[in-house]
């Protein structure tokens, strides 16, 4: 049934990236998972807040998501902008965000520059939104640069967008995605794109010069286009006979660069395909799929992010990473009482946690301390 | 490092290093496997590749103005050439090893590994002995003749003078084969570390039992490298191609 099911959320959703014009099998696979996980699966009922490096596609990712609301959850209402960025006084916010909902309605609602809202206005502004029910009450995604300076955790649902420089196969993806609207500006025909070597040596400049911008890359590819288009007869391909001159006059790339990094991701694919296959081991073992398994590790890699009242050792790791799931089977049962938890996996006596166990089930998910 | 082609080539091919004509090599792949040794008509690639004549036909074009196919009788063979490698080792090695070699594909049919065969210099010799005698017999048996019960077959040979020991537990084979390659592919893409180490990646069509011999043929070779001490390994294997697992061009 898991199979079925998710196997049809995938074809939706690749439709829905493909409407956007999502580039990039990277982005694409990682927010797959993360639409599926934190929008489709609770109904959007849970604010998003999409976080990443200026340029790194957050726009994109937010069009992305509002398709996948319309397409999966059957919303029906528009994509409705706010920029918090511009809304100065606290008053002006509120009323701001009433209008908003209200043209929102049935569709998204997009709090964008919400970084720029500070702590207090950001939570204020997330609990008006989560207001209403059905319809009446759109889905909430909020777009931040920046999430260094946070001391609360987040009420949102939070997808991060890689920076470009860490996506390499992105990288490949998006230098012929540019090459096709550039050749067509330029003229450039019969040429087929460019060559993997001169592809590599672009991505070899994006990673050395942390470029995290999509927009950039895009100016990097069209300028190398309209060089192409300039020799005659036009290239089968733009190689890096052409690539590498104008890469190290303009943006300083050496021999010795494009040997080390090449070097580097040789290894780190191999250390990936083996922490790959680590995953689809456990998934084997333990029933379930791969990307259930590597959203659990990526689950606790966050949880860890947020200790920091306490040492970070195993104990204190283990604890909170076990309190958080027993949060999670608390909501996922719906009590709102321990007799309605324990209510919740069957009739029969034994299907059912004792007194004592759900009593300190309780205790550790509402941390009383007893 | 060279791929070998299905061509018929008796003599030990050229080497040739064309950026170019790498790409097409890359990019027409499926094309080139097609062909084979020839001769293979127009109309029999459609067939095999279930696409339009003219399409084919001006693909094919190419490859023969860029010399990479060349009019055998009736039809058209491969130019019998390895090619250098023209592109970096990490996006090589990402289309045919990392997309490849997943962890639930097939078992190899054939394959060894050896660890302990000495150092830098041992590994050198090992490495010119395999051009010597061992390459020229492999590619003259992956080009004998296909016929309808041929299959595709990539054989992975890699040999490292610093390849990283075992674990704790021993290597099952396809374990040992990612430590080799992984210690060789880095070797080759450091420079000055590259000649201590060799890495042939080559995908063939040919009859089960011609790859079964090409197995006998590594098999031997590894079963008489000389031992030595040092951190030099060894290791080949030869596995089917998956189906639809053929490298999209990119």
């Amino acid at each position: 049934m898991y199979e079925v099911s998710h196997h049809a959320l995938d074809d939706q959703m690749t439709a829905c990236f493909d409407r956007v014009g999502l580039v990039g099998r990277e982005l694409r696979e990682r927010l797959g998972h993360e639409l599926k996980a934190k929008l489709v699966m609770s109904g959007g009922r849970d604010p998003v807040e999409v976080v990443g490096s200026a340029g790194a596609g957050k726009h994109k990712v937010v069009e992305a998501a509002h398709a996948a609301a319309t397409e999966l959850l059957g919303r029906r209402g528009p994509r409705v902008n706010l920029d918090c960025g511009s809304l100065a006084e606290p008053a002006g916010l509120e009323d701001a965000l009433a209008r908003a909902m209200r043209d929102a309605r049935d569709g998204t609602l997009v709090l964008d520059r919400f970084g720029k809202l500070g702590e207090e206005r950001r939570r204020a502004a997330l609990s008006a939104a989560s207001l209403g029910a059905g319809p009446e009450r759109p889905i909430v995604l909020t777009i931040r640069r920046d999430v260094a300076g946070d001391t609360q955790p987040s009420p949102a649902q939070r997808i991060e967008v890689q920076p470009l420089h860490a996506r390499e196969e992105d990288i490949w993806d998006l230098i012929d995605h540019f090459f096709e609207a550039a050749s067509e500006d330029a003229g450039l025909e019969g040429c087929r794109g460019f060559s993997r070597q001169s592809k590599a040596d672009i991505a070899e400049v994006v990673r050395q010069t942390g470029l995290a911008s999509v927009r950039r890359l895009r100016e990097i590819v069209r300028e190398l286009v309209f060089e192409a288009a300039s020799v005659s007869p036009a290239p089968l391909k733009v190689t890096s006979e052409l690539v590498r001159p104008w890469l190290e006059q303009h943006c300083g790339q050496t021999t010795g660069d494009r040997q080390a990094r090449d070097a580097a991701l040789v290894a780190s694919q191999f250390d990936a395909l083996a922490a790959r296959s680590m995953v689809e081991r456990f998934s084997e073992l333990h029933g379930v799929p791969a990307e259930l398994i590597q959203r659990q590790a990526d689950l606790v890699q966050e949880i860890i992010g947020y200790i920091d009242d306490v040492p970070r050792s195993y104990r204190n790791i283990v604890d909170r990473a076990e309190d958080i799931q027993r949060v999670g089977l608390w909501l996922v049962t719906g009590a709102e009482t321990q007799a309605d938890f324990r209510r919740f996996f069957g009739e029969e006596r034994f299907m059912r946690p004792t007194k004592s166990v759900a009593w300190a089930f309780f205790n550790r998910v509402f941390k009383r301390d007893v | 490092m060279a791929t070998a082609s299905t061509a018929a080539a008796a003599a030990r091919p050229v080497r040739v290093a064309d950026e170019l004509r790498w790409e097409l090599v890359r990019d027409e792949w499926e094309l080139l496997l097609a062909i084979g040794s020839g001769p293979t008509s127009v109309a029999d690639l459609c067939q095999r590749l279930s696409e339009p004549t003219d399409a084919v036909a001006a693909r094919v074009r190419v490859l023969v103005d860029h010399q990479l196919v060349q009019p055998v009788g009736d039809g058209y063979g491969l130019v019998p050439v390895f090619h250098q490698r023209q592109e970096g080792m990490a996006s090589y090695l990402r289309d045919m090893v990392i997309k490849r070699l997943q962890p639930a594909g097939p078992p190899p049919i054939a394959g060894a590994l050896r660890d302990g065969l000495g150092g830098p210099e041992a590994v050198r010799t090992l490495i010119a002995a395999a051009d010597e005698s061992l390459f020229p017999p492999v590619v003259a048996a992956a080009s004998r003749p296909e016929s309808d019960r041929s299959e595709r077959f990539t054989v992975y040979f890699a040999v490292a003078s610093d390849c990283p020991p075992a674990g704790p537990t021993s290597d099952t084979l396809q374990a040992g084969l990612m430590r080799v390659l992984r210690a060789a592919a880095v070797q080759r893409s450091h420079p000055q570390l590259a000649p201590g180490a060799k890495l042939w990646i080559a995908e063939m069509r040919t009859d089960p039992e011609v790859a079964d011999e090409i197995g006998g043929l590594f098999q031997s070779f590894m079963q008489a490298a000389p031992a030595g001490s040092g951190a030099g390994a060894a290791v080949f294997a030869i596995l089917p191609t998956p189906s639809g697992a053929a490298v999209k061009p990119r």
